[in-house]
């Protein structure tokens, strides 16, 4: 009997998986032809003009304490456009809304607009669930003119270009970008008369005059991102990481070479790494750093906070400097951003749509961003921001050793790496590859494997 | 002689005491943290008492997420959850006991078995299922799937085996319906294993995430553990100072609720009835 | 046992008793069985896309490439370790505890309430705490034994252990160490409260004849208390048991994520669990819902054998009445 049970159960579950995998979804394909350009245009026209009611919801996925000013910004835009109503939630953190919009996805209840990584593009074009967001963007009534679009770095349009097939954008950036940047102990480099290092080979010769002087290493990389510390150094020494394709590179001389620079170093103690530091122990280098545990570090731009050294905490105050991060070769530079970026699901309405779009432009005007980039450090995504009053205002005030002055600090910094800053490409492998990177990268450091049977592993399985 | 017996009884205590401070250590932890300021509690090596009370933490960790709300919303939800388990385990529990039927071992295995899956894989289907239903962010949504608990009906089934044969006979004799032996003899023979499933659930909706962070998308629908996880992070980091005052907070009636049916617990069975 | 009454009485229980279980088995069969039916399926298919639902065809491969997986049985003996070990360790003690709580008077109330509190401190304290404990420079246990001469030890460290398979075990020790202190704390105090619980469903009469039969203390527990407890112990081993093949959360709050100290690449505190949710990764990659549910499959298959093993050796000794 119970046989008999299991089989119709059995039977069930295929039919309901296979009419799952067998419906189309409601996703207007990209809309290239006139019946859905129009159809678009109506939209327009009827959330515009006829200032038709219109109800959109958007999750988000940020720290609880940020989330104000994003609460901020969206009732602006319903002030702006009071015939559209956000229904607007935040999700927690990044990982746990990723996880929460595939979950939705296959049960049709994603939301209208939310902000993803960009590892997750991939994966939701491939099945429908988002759309082509350039026709709004190249729109003549909302979307942006020429000299508008230039005004966004091209690094980040062209990370939403390339999501996609060519001529698509199924992304817009988020102001949630950051980027790592070197903060190192003001204090001591002045003593010494140093200028923030440019080079690798400044701060290995600088880390060690450190840990001859002070028994302390020099240099730390942080490994809350992973990969980062492998990806930046080895493409700084020319290893492409990934290929055009999208396949892996990494098993390579540069690699190598690379590899070996951190690691002698790291045997020498003239380079540390956060699990090594007694007061760090995790993946940041923020509370080693303050207790003189090490004097440089490589870390997010946005982490400033902590890495600046407080009386209540026992710390002995000293003066911190933000740097670009160092180069191996200054004329061919490479530093990379990070963040989300935002994309509209298919499972919506045309007039919805239209909707999403303005609230993205909005959440992305230079003078409702003043706020939020100010109090989370997070960078701009705009060259016309720096002009906003109060932001240049911020970005210029003076050095008093106040937690707005350095991150401030932090920001310029970043700042002025804008010209070479790249985008973190996206491939079906590069998730995994990121991962096997940061796990292998550990490995070689802290646990003394094998360079080469470590990168010819991490090859073989992400290829 | 009498030495002797003092000197064990105060091994006795000094081993219980002993180990109940280190059984509390982490309780006292949250606690000393939820007293220190941000900086403080962000100090290597940590100090083992706060150095300057900050009583303001809690009514900061109060204002950054509806914290009464999410209250609330479990209360609700532990009310019914409480509820509903607990009479679908007494009955269950009851049937596995007492009462003869085919298939009955397989049956109980089969609710054993529900124990042995990992409750990552269950969510998934469930929470199609769930959204299927239209049930999203609904308090149903969020008791049902806990009114299942195979634990509780193994738990009260054990206890329900201990009562003796000759009292169900009496009772039968005696032209007492099933239902009626269950509620007059059995549920107060088995009282305190009763009021112990039921703090046990109490216990699991305060702590459970995973489930309820799924299918609460809407902020004033979210239970306490929701909070606690979510409303302390800046960037990548967390206040402690902050989170640890929630935590003792919704500690709070947990520790209350133990010391009002402490008591049941441990009252034992009331033996009667029977002679001899 | 019911007596030989009347074959009527036989149908109205067989009646009732399935009534009494319509509550339960629907609950179950919707929010339990059905997923699991739906688990095993998927199990079965290759390069399924989770969202959409396509797959190639159906397959055991998937079953054959994780029992080759040298990841996969790291994590089968992980998860040994936690339930042979770790938890008759902790339910002797909480045995200990138990008797030796019923046994006072003074206080015991005061106690009692203490022993509970694990079960509600947050599980982000604890992790955190015992992470301080362990910690190789500021360490409660590495300032203990300072006392008494001893170096600190490098409780969880990987420093040099993927290139030193001495180094590597020694490093595997300190972590299964580490895991046990934490299980225990863990576990003691659910079990100290559930057998203290079944200690008072003994009933004071037997210990009365006992004690004006002049029964040595030992004999007491032996003759007395063990059997009459054992319907407690026998639950208290069972559930605890699944529950430890269940672990996962405990390993992730000592060892994060990566299952094992900073500089590892074996995963080398993987439990099963952890297994499946590393499989399952982000949802998205073809295969990896279904290679999860091809580890939660044979994680129950091993888990139901276990069990019903110990059910059925433990029978005779577990005295109801």
């Amino acid at each position: 009997m119970l046989k008999k049970i299991l089989a119709c159960a059995m039977v069930i579950m295929m039919s309901v998986n296979l009419g799952a995998c067998g419906s189309g979804t409601e996703s207007a394909p990209t809309p290239t032809s006139p019946a859905e350009a129009s159809e678009m245009a109506a939209a327009i026209k009827s959330v515009l003009d006829d200032k038709k009611e219109v109800k959109i919801s958007f999750w988000t996925g940020t720290g609880q304490q940020n989330f104000p000013f994003i609460e901020k910004m969206v009732n602006e835009f319903q002030k702006e456009y009071p015939n559209i109503a956000v229904d607007f939630t935040n999700q927690g953190p990044v990982i746990d809304l990723m996880d929460k919009l595939t979950q939705n996805i296959v049960s049709k209840t994603t939301p209208t607009l939310s902000n993803i990584n960009p590892t997750y593009f991939l994966d939701y074009i491939d099945s429908e669930a988002i759309i082509d967001l350039k026709p709004y963007y190249d729109n003549a009534e909302i979307g942006y003119t020429d000299g508008e679009k230039q005004n966004f770095y091209p690094y980040l349009m062209e990370e939403a270009s390339k999501f996609g097939p060519d001529g698509t954008m199924y992304g817009f950036p988020t102001t949630k970008k950051t980027a790592e940047v070197l903060i190192y102990n003001k204090e001591f480099f002045d003593a010494h008369n140093w200028e923030a290092p440019v080079t690798w080979d400044e701060v290995a010769e600088y880390s060690r005059q450190i840990k001859e002087e002070t028994g302390m290493p020099g240099f730390s990389f942080d490994i809350a991102y992973v990969e980062s510390a492998f990806k930046t150094l080895s493409m700084q020494w020319g290893s492409p990481y990934l290929t055009e394709d999208g396949a892996a590179d990494i098993n390579n001389e540069a690699s190598r070479e690379a590899i070996q620079f951190y690691k002698t170093n790291y045997d020498l103690g003239y380079f540390t790494t956060p699990p090594d530091m007694p007061s760090a122990g995790g993946n940041y280098s923020n509370s080693g750093f303050v207790v003189g545990e090490c004097y440089m570090y490589v870390g997010a731009a946005a982490g400033i906070y902590y890495a600046i050294p407080k009386e209540e905490s026992g710390h002995r105050i000293f003066e911190v400097g933000v740097a670009p991060i160092p180069q191996k070769d200054p004329n061919h530079p490479i530093a990379f951003s990070t963040g989300e970026d935002y994309c509209i699901f298919s499972n919506s309405t045309a007039e919805e749509r239209v909707a999403a779009w303005l609230l993205i432009q909005f959440l992305n005007r230079d003078d409702q961003n003043v706020q939020w980039l100010i109090n989370t450090g997070n960078l701009p995504i705009t060259s016309s921001m720096v002009e906003q009053p109060e932001y240049k205002a911020f970005l210029e005030a003076d050095a008093d050793g106040s937690i707005d002055y350095y991150r401030a600090a932090s920001i310029n910094a970043a700042l002025k790496m804008s010209g070479y800053t790249r985008y973190q490409q996206v491939s079906p492998i590069s998730a995994t590859l990121a991962s096997e990177c940061g796990t292998m990268w550990q490995s070689v450091i802290i646990g003394g494997a094998d360079m080469d049977t470590a990168l010819e592993a991490v090859a073989a399985k992400v290829n | 002689m009498k030495h002797k017996l003092i000197f064990r009884k105060s091994l006795l205590y000094f081993f219980l005491i002993v180990v109940v401070i280190l059984v509390i250590i982490p309780f006292y932890w949250m606690i000393a943290t939820s007293f220190k300021s941000e900086a403080e509690s962000l100090r290597m090596p940590p100090t083992l008492y706060p150095h300057k009370i900050i009583a303001g933490n809690y009514k900061e960790a109060l204002l950054l997420a509806p914290f009464l709300r999410y209250f609330f919303n479990t209360c609700t939800v532990a009310l019914f959850v409480v509820g509903i388990s607990t009479t679908v385990s007494v009955l269950s529990a009851f049937a596995f006991a007492r009462l003869e039927f085919p298939g009955k071992q397989m049956l109980f295995f089969m609710v054993l078995t529900t124990m042995m899956v990992p409750q990552e894989m269950l969510i998934i289907t469930n929470f199609s299922t769930i959204a299927r239903l239209g049930w999203l962010n609904t308090y149903r949504a969020l008791i049902l799937p806990f009114c299942i608990n195979a634990f509780h009906i193994y738990l009260l089934r054990q206890n329900i085996m201990q009562i003796s044969d000759e009292l169900y006979i009496a009772a039968r004799i005696d032209g007492l319906s099933n239902f009626r032996y269950l509620l007059k003899v059995v549920l107060p023979q088995i009282k305190s294993t009763v009021v112990t499933a039921m703090l046990l659930s109490m216990i699991w909706i305060w702590n459970t995430f995973a489930w309820p962070n799924l299918v609460t998308t809407q902020d004033n629908m979210r239970l306490v553990s929701n909070g606690l996880k979510n409303a302390f992070t800046i960037n990548s980091s967390i206040r402690y100072d902050l989170q640890m005052a929630a935590a003792t907070m919704v500690t709070l009636p947990l520790i209350l609720a133990f010391v009002c049916t402490r008591k049941y617990i441990l009252s034992g069975i009331v033996r009667g009835g029977v002679k001899g | 046992m019911v007596t030989k009454q009347n074959k009527k009485d036989n149908l109205s229980y067989t009646k009732t008793a399935y009534i009494y279980l319509i509550p339960a088995f629907t609950l179950l069969a919707i929010f339990v069985l059905y997923p699991i039916i739906n688990t095993i399926i998927t199990s079965f298919k290759l390069d399924y896309k989770f969202l959409t639902g396509a797959f190639t065809e159906f397959n055991i491969r998937y079953y054959h490439e994780m029992l080759k997986d040298p990841v996969f049985r790291r994590a089968c003996v992980n998860t040994s370790f936690i339930a042979f070990v770790c938890v008759p360790a902790s339910m002797i003690s909480a045995l200990v505890v138990a008797l030796a709580l019923n046994s006072i008077k003074r206080f015991k109330q005061l106690l009692i309430t203490l022993y509970y509190l694990p079960q509600v401190t947050n599980v982000i304290a604890a992790g955190f705490v015992f992470l301080l404990i362990f910690n190789k420079n500021f360490g409660l246990l590495n300032t203990v034994l300072g006392w008494f001469g001893i170096e600190p030890v490098a409780w969880i460290s990987g420093s040099g252990i993927a290139g030193s398979a001495e180094l590597y075990n020694q490093s595997y020790r300190r972590c299964l160490f580490v895991l046990f202190v934490y299980s225990m704390w863990q576990g003691l105090s659910l079990k100290v409260i559930l057998f203290l619980a079944g200690l008072q469903n003994i009933n004071p009469q037997y210990y009365q004849v006992a004690q004006l039969d002049g029964t040595s203390k030992l004999n007491v527990f032996r003759k007395i208390t063990w059997p009459l407890l054992s319907p407690t112990t026998i639950y208290i081993y069972v559930t605890s048991s699944i529950t430890a093949f269940k672990a996962y959360s405990m390993v992730v709050a000592m060892f994060s994520e990566k299952f094992g100290p900073p500089g590892d690449n074996s995963k080398m505190m993987i439990t099963m669990v952890g297994y499946i949710l590393e499989q399952l990764g982000d949802y998205l990659k073809p295969g990896a819902v279904s290679r999860a549910s091809v580890a939660a499959v044979v994680l129950m298959l091993i888990v139901m054998i276990l069990t019903a093993l110990q059910l059925g050796i433990t029978k005779r000794g577990v005295h109801y009445k």
